[in-house]
């Protein structure tokens, strides 16, 4: 199997789901880091690391969707809810651009208080105020929220936000795209055509966007394998995805953790992104993260196909919520990447480059 | 009829009054009007709308099933009386048989058993971990050399460096690498390839199996005559945070049932060779099952310097006291010019080092090695020092672990920063195929932290310590590590690697095979 894959990844042929099948469950998993780095040099032959300075505030963690994996929202009423207004965001928009970012990546729960002219009025005073920064704003799910508060359909609300001067989207709330796994885990949110319609409808209308998966719940390789192949063949269609991007589901604080304890480990996490690499074959990059599985596991992982070190993340509050923390510097981010081995490449939301070290 | 025979023919009097007593009872009348008003209420759909409408409300709340009928319920009360409530409970159950069964299996009441079985947490999916459990004979038990021979020819190891080749055949037909193919994998840009064939001389030795313990780790203190430059452990006598444990202290931190105590300190300048003696002694006589792994090479040579004890006496007397077997440290690097660079030149040399492993292998006590990387070293002084430690072991074989100790910076600041994990697992697989002769390579994830060492299981590594419960050399120079691991968290490090963890004594004795 090992010489069949290596084969067609070499040839640019497509594997298919028993190749994939065999790449997230058997294969050797220092043989699948090796082919998953032939491809990431095939694809982007300069030894360089990319990362994005940038911040990921929310405006409002009030959401009626009671997902079973997320420790970060609370209900309509709840003591501890709260929504910033438009100027509070500005405010965490502005200290972000205070320190260097060019991209703020805003999300925040279901809230049907919020208008829609509460989201357009943060994307034209963020582009009006903090023109280098890239308003990176809103998931799938908050699309539709937006949508249902306003009456309006889901390609008016993208076309809004577009006028607005929002160009790329976040590929949050994912998880994994497949009827089975979110309808035990996320029921409220729709299933996968749900978040697969908005990120088509925003390709369609020139949006960039990014595609994540939340994996180390429920999921079977099959479920993953749905996923994956949800993802290729929408890129197929107009390629608006920049990069794909997994973390391991954190369980602290959750309705899930009474079933699942722990998260998924490090060897788990390097198997996703060199599978995702070399199945993946029409995204242009996969994303490791020194954040979600820890910096030391992050520099292992850039050896297993990502070509990018995601974010600075200056603020964060959902993996906090579930009581996982880590913060860095700049300076950190491109010394990990010097120690692992690569060259670090400052870029933006959209991936071009900005600075080379 | 016994009342008859009991009492005579007045128990027929009494019954008649009884009767009549009873149909008097006004009260009696409501029973029938309660029926009927039940009757009339469930027709009427009132408690149906009532319960849907609390649904609604609550919808938003978490439990809002229990609140609702709890409150349907109470206006329920209010409105009819307790047994008027009563009545309805035959309404709720339609309602529940209709609307929420097949509503809420779905969410909470029948979720269904994760594939894989059983809440186990990590484990839930554990899809890579399969394929070795059920393609042998029995877990974890190490393969033959020609079933090995028939992986590596059918899989061999996809090797991007050309330098390699020569190397892989070498291991693969195990014959000994050189110090120069040692420079060579120190130096070669595939780490992959270097990784599989350390993972391939591992599986040879201990198929899918990693080694851990239930161990303690004991610091009689920190008091130390010497200054080595890497350390952020040892105190002068009187100095802040400095520590003197007595015997009675020393006792009270090993649990009972701890596997292997892991004992070593500093270079006191006052406790005479009898003090350890008389420690291990007490140890050995309350903790019967626990293995005592006691005193470094330096600490043995130091005993010499100060009290004039030669090592093989003292570790005679030991081993009599209860010693079983000796940890691997003091011997930082195997390099003189290091060894005046980071002024530890009043500690055990090379030889010196190698030489008391030596006796100690003479008498039967097993020992481990170390190495501490990751500072101002050469690659070629970490080849050197793997190869010593090679040769010693072809002359006393008494070695059991080799532990690549990777330099915590603390305020030692030797470098700025600690070495990065990909050094970790490179020294760990040079050190796997360098040194053929050693049962075992160890991930020690104090060092290198749990997701390295989890890691570094396919990478060559065949062991991870074990609990520690309070280790302290490393976390006094600031190490992120925790400070002791619970045997949970020990099994899903093996796990996540896909491994088959084995419980361990001190001297590598199966306790239990962890599936």
């Amino acid at each position: 199997m090992l010489a069949d894959v290596r084969a067609k990844a070499e040839a640019g042929k497509r594997l298919d789901r028993a190749e994939g099948l065999w790449l997230l469950t058997e294969a050797p998993l220092l043989d699948l880091g090796a082919l998953a780095q032939e491809a990431r040099y095939r694809l982007h032959p300069a030894k360089q690391v990319s990362f994005v300075i940038d911040s990921n505030p929310n405006y409002t963690n009030v959401c009626v969707t009671d997902c079973q994996f997320c420790a970060f929202y609370r209900k309509p009423g709840d003591p501890e809810a709260w929504t910033l207004t438009v100027e509070e965001v500005l405010q965490k928009v502005e200290s972000a651009a205070k320190q260097g970012a060019t991209t703020v990546l805003l999300q925040g729960g279901h809230n049907p208080a919020l208008p829609l002219e509460y989201y357009l009025s943060l994307v034209t005073e963020t582009k009006r105020r903090f023109p280098q920064v890239t308003p990176h704003f809103f998931t799938a799910s908050e699309i539709m929220t937006m949508a249902e508060v306003s009456g309006l359909a889901m390609p008016d609300v993208l076309a809004r936000l577009k006028a607005a001067g929002q160009t790329t989207l976040p590929g949050g709330g994912a998880e994994v795209l497949s009827e089975r796994v979110r309808k035990r885990i996320e029921p409220k949110k729709g299933g996968p055509r749900a978040w697969l319609d908005v990120h088509r409808e925003a390709h369609r209308q020139g949006f960039k966007s990014t595609a994540t998966m939340m994996y180390g719940h429920v999921e079977t390789p099959e479920d993953i394998l749905d996923h994956f192949d949800a993802i290729r063949e929408l890129q197929d269609e107009r390629a608006g995805f920049t990069a794909f991007v997994p973390w391991s589901f954190k369980p602290g604080n959750t309705l899930l953790e009474k079933w699942i304890k722990t998260y998924k480990g490090p060897n788990a996490y390097l198997r996703m992104l060199a599978a995702s690499r070399l199945y993946l074959d029409n995204f242009p990059h996969v994303q490791a993260s020194w954040f979600s599985e820890g910096k030391r596991a992050g520099q292992i992982a850039l050896h297993w196909g990502a070509d990018d070190f995601g974010g600075t993340l200056f603020e964060e509050n959902v993996h906090a919520a579930a009581d996982y923390v880590n913060k860095t510097t700049v300076d950190e981010i491109v010394t990990l990447i010097r120690e692992a081995g690569f060259t670090p490449v400052q870029r933006t939301t959209t991936y071009e480059v900005i600075k080379v070290y | 009829m016994f009342g008859y025979f009991g009492l005579g023919g007045i128990v027929f009097d009494l019954a008649f009054f009884q009767t009549i007593g009873l149909m008097k009872e006004q009260a009696l009348s409501v029973v029938p009007l309660f029926i009927f008003m039940g009757y009339v209420v469930e027709q009427a759909g009132l408690m149906e709308r009532l319960l849907r409408a609390f649904q609604v409300i609550l919808a938003p709340v978490r439990g809002s099933l229990y609140i609702g009928v709890i409150l349907t319920a109470t206006v329920f009360a209010m409105a009819n009386g307790i047994v008027g409530a009563a009545v309805p409970v035959a309404v709720l159950y339609n309602f529940f048989l209709d609307h929420f069964i097949a509503g809420f299996t779905v969410g909470a009441i029948k979720w269904p058993p994760a594939p894989g079985g059983g809440n186990r947490g990590a484990g839930i999916v554990d899809s890579h971990r399969g394929r070795h459990l059920e393609s042998e004979r029995l877990p974890g038990l190490p393969p033959s050399l020609e079933e090995c021979m028939a992986v590596a020819v059918a899989a061999p190891p996809l090797l991007r460096d050309r330098r390699l080749l020569a190397i892989w055949e070498k291991v693969r037909n195990n014959i000994r690498l050189s110090p120069e193919d040692g420079l060579a994998l120190f130096e070669t840009e595939d780490l992959h390839g270097l990784g599989r064939m350390a993972d391939f001389a591992k599986s040879r030795l201990h198929g899918e199996r990693v080694f851990f313990v239930l161990n303690r780790y004991v610091n009689p203190t920190n008091v130390c005559v010497l200054s080595c430059s890497f350390c952020d452990f040892a105190r002068k006598k009187g100095e802040e945070g400095a520590f003197e444990n007595s015997i009675e202290d020393v006792l009270e931190m090993i649990k009972p049932g701890t596997r292997e105590a892991h004992i070593v300190g500093g270079h006191h300048p006052d406790w005479p060779f009898e003090y350890y003696e008389r420690l291990i002694g007490a140890i050995h006589a309350a903790r019967p099952e626990t293995q005592i792994k006691a005193f470094t090479a330096a600490e043995i040579d130091y005993l010499w310097r100060r009290w004039k004890i030669e090592p093989l006496q003292a570790l005679t007397r030991l081993k009599r006291a209860g010693l079983r077997s000796m940890p691997g440290g003091g011997a930082e690097i195997f390099s003189a010019r290091l060894q005046k660079a980071l002024h530890y030149t009043g500690k055990a040399d090379a030889d010196r080092w190698l030489e008391i492993h030596g006796i100690a292998h003479s008498l039967g006590i097993k020992t481990n090695a170390t190495m501490l990387y990751g500072h101002i070293e050469t690659m070629a002084e970490r080849v050197e020092h793997l190869v010593r430690l090679r040769e010693q072991q072809d002359k006393s074989g008494g070695f059991l672990t080799f532990i690549p100790l990777a330099y915590q910076v603390g305020t030692t600041k030797l470098v700025p920063r600690q070495t990065p994990p990909t050094d970790d697992l490179r020294t760990i697989a040079v050190s796997r195929l360098l040194l053929d002769n050693f049962p075992h390579i160890e991930a020690y994830w104090v060092m290198i932290g749990e997701e390295t060492a989890s890691v570094a299981l396919n990478f060559g590594a065949s062991d991870v310590n074990g609990t520690l419960e309070d280790e302290k050399i490393a976390h006094m120079a600031q190490a992120e590590s925790p400070a002791g691991l619970a045997q949970e968290q020990i099994l899903r490090m093996i796990r996540d690697a896909g491994k088959v963890a084995v419980e361990r004594d001190a001297l590598y004795s199966v306790v239990k095979v962890w599936n």
